[in-house]
């Protein structure tokens, strides 16, 4: 199949939730997989930091997070994009898929960050550049949220939520390097937490695995939201409605 | 040009005609100095060290106030539906309302910023650069607050939701325009600020119109 | 392997508190990630089995189970 083909046939919800199924499945278990290995070697088999000693542990749980958050905004912008250029009904559902798992995710890193600046800084709550980066695409992602609540059509919803999206993300890089800039002005020099080439690949490859994990756990948990999402609004069709006559003869999915 | 000059000149008219209502915002920043002065003390020396950081969030959020009632009223009599599915080249009379709104805000705070120096124990020296980051920040201000007013206008109790919308976009005018004057009270050159405060109302120029637009069909699709 | 008993993992070199929490919370968060979608999946079949029982044959029934037809129904969806 080429691209522009997929490309067609993304436009079709009930061709995307035949096609996503085994995705769905392969996805979830390699997500699976990936965070089991890399949270529990990093947990157990990585060495204490010399400086930091275990709480260093925290990253596994920080970085991760905190990337993902990142790239799912980015991908709303980009589903906010398509779906006011070609008016793709598959965007308008990763739009509104992807902002529980992004928040939660921003919320974890948030959290993690803070359990790791009490024994590191001392403080549960550091103006650190990263940090307040993080808590600025909370916000954002809290305003796409009420956004989506407040408005009763969904599919004006979408598109007001696509345009917030946009413009969110043309300003998150400006956003991000003024925090760095304030950051520079109220302290001296900026603490940063650990440098990659500094650690040792034992440290570090489990971060690589968890970092992967994750975005596979994303990946799944976006198509398994999709999935919910094309049902539902795809109810009163026939191919749902067969779906639906089989699943409840106890033909599974 | 004609067309923007048009319905510049029918927004200025209307903001005249109900002054109170363009007034409200400018009250509201000097009533909330007030409040500031009462509630961090009056020493000269601390109410003045935080003065820039003051004046900044005070002008961010009399901004706020003044752009819920930006699309508002056109709403209400159909005339945005006139303007917006009419219009022949659509972002020019957007553009035109939002460069009244700015008038009335951004450039009155501008303008009122000598004043609110004045309450706040502002060092003298700084005015100067605390009206330019001002005057240079806040179209930004304006233009990206107009992005949720469109989005909000059809709603009803909007102005919660136009914060929590767009206060987060406001960060990095804030940080420069609060951050230059803190660095000129030190003494240091702020130039690079001052940049910064233009490009970011630059790039606000370039794509707001286009997003105000847009979430203006979006609105009114839904009435 | 970093630890020599059972005690000293869950201590952390002191930092227990920290990182348990932080894990704590990273698998709250994972699993009702999972969850709320599974629940969300279970609940649409058996609202959607309990309607269709109700009412055998859809309203627009001509609809078919061709391709673009389908695709033009929004459904009243419901919204969480």
């Amino acid at each position: 199949m080429t691209l522009k083909e997929l490309w067609h046939r993304l436009g079709s919800p009930r061709w995307f939730y035949r096609f996503s199924g085994p995705w769905h499945v392969a996805l979830g278990v390699l997500a699976a997989l990936l965070l089991t290995v890399g949270t529990v070697w990093g947990l157990v088999f990585a060495p204490p930091d010399y400086q930091q000693g275990d709480s260093f542990r925290i990253i596994y749980v920080h970085v991760p997070s905190a990337i993902v958050a990142q790239s799912a905004y980015l991908l709303m912008g980009a589903a906010g994009l398509v779906l006011l250029v070609w008016r793709m009904k598959l965007a308008d559902m990763v739009l509104s898929a992807t902002v529980p798992f992004g928040m939660t995710m921003t919320a974890l890193a948030l959290f993690s960050g803070a359990a790791w600046g009490k024994p590191t800084w001392g403080a549960w709550w550091v103006w650190d550049a990263r940090i307040t980066s993080m808590l600025v695409l909370l916000f954002l992602y809290m305003g796409l949220y009420a956004l989506r609540q407040a408005i009763p059509r969904q599919e004006t919803a979408g598109r007001a939520c696509a345009v917030l999206a946009l413009v969110g993300m043309i300003n998150i890089p400006i956003i991000k390097y003024s925090v760095d800039w304030w950051l520079t002005l109220h302290q001296g020099a900026t603490f940063t937490l650990t440098e990659p080439p500094s650690m040792p690949p034992q440290m570090w490859i489990p971060l690589a695995i968890n970092v992967l994990g994750v975005y596979c756990l994303f990946g799944a948990n976006l198509i398994g939201r999709l999935r919910v999402e094309i049902l539902e609004r795809e109810q009163g069709t026939q191919w749902v409605r067969e779906l639906v006559a089989r699943q409840a003869a106890g033909g599974g999915r | 040009m004609g067309l923007f000059l048009g319905q510049l000149r029918r927004e200025l008219v209307a903001a005249l005609r109900s002054l109170q209502e363009v007034l409200n915002p400018l009250v509201f920043l000097f009533l909330a100095i007030t409040l500031f002065a009462l509630g961090v003390g009056v020493e000269p020396e601390t109410l003045g060290r935080y003065a820039p950081g003051i004046i900044w969030v005070l002008v961010l959020l009399s901004n706020l106030l003044a752009l819920e009632g930006l699309f508002r009223r056109d709403y209400d009599d159909g005339t945005l539906e006139q303007m917006v599915l009419l219009g022949r080249p659509g972002f020019l009379p957007v553009l035109a309302k939002v460069t009244a709104q700015w008038l009335f805000s951004g450039l009155a705070m501008t303008v009122l910023a000598p004043l609110a120096a004045l309450l706040l124990f502002l060092p003298g020296e700084v005015l100067g650069i605390t009206m330019l980051t001002l005057l240079v920040g806040s179209p930004a201000l304006t233009l990206l607050g107009a992005v949720g007013a469109a989005l909000t206008v059809g709603l009803k109790r909007g102005g919660v939701l136009l914060a929590l919308l767009i206060l987060p976009l406001y960060v990095p005018t804030l940080i420069f325009g609060a951050g230059a004057v803190s660095l000129a009270m030190a003494g240091v050159d702020v130039t690079a600020q001052v940049y910064w405060l233009m490009a970011v109302s630059m790039l606000s120029l370039t794509v707001a119109p286009f997003a105000v637009q847009a979430a203006l069909r979006i609105s009114l699709e839904q009435s | 392997m970093s630890f020599s008993s059972l005690a000293e993992f869950l201590a952390m070199g002191g930092h227990g508190l920290y990182v348990w929490s932080s894990y704590g919370a990273a698998v709250i968060i994972v699993v009702y990630n999972v969850v709320s979608v599974r629940l969300r999946l279970r609940r649409f079949f058996r609202e959607a089995r309990d309607r269709q029982r109700r009412q055998p044959y859809p309203p627009g029934h001509a609809g078919g189970s061709a391709g673009p037809a389908a695709e033009l129904v929004t459904g009243d969806s419901t919204r969480s």
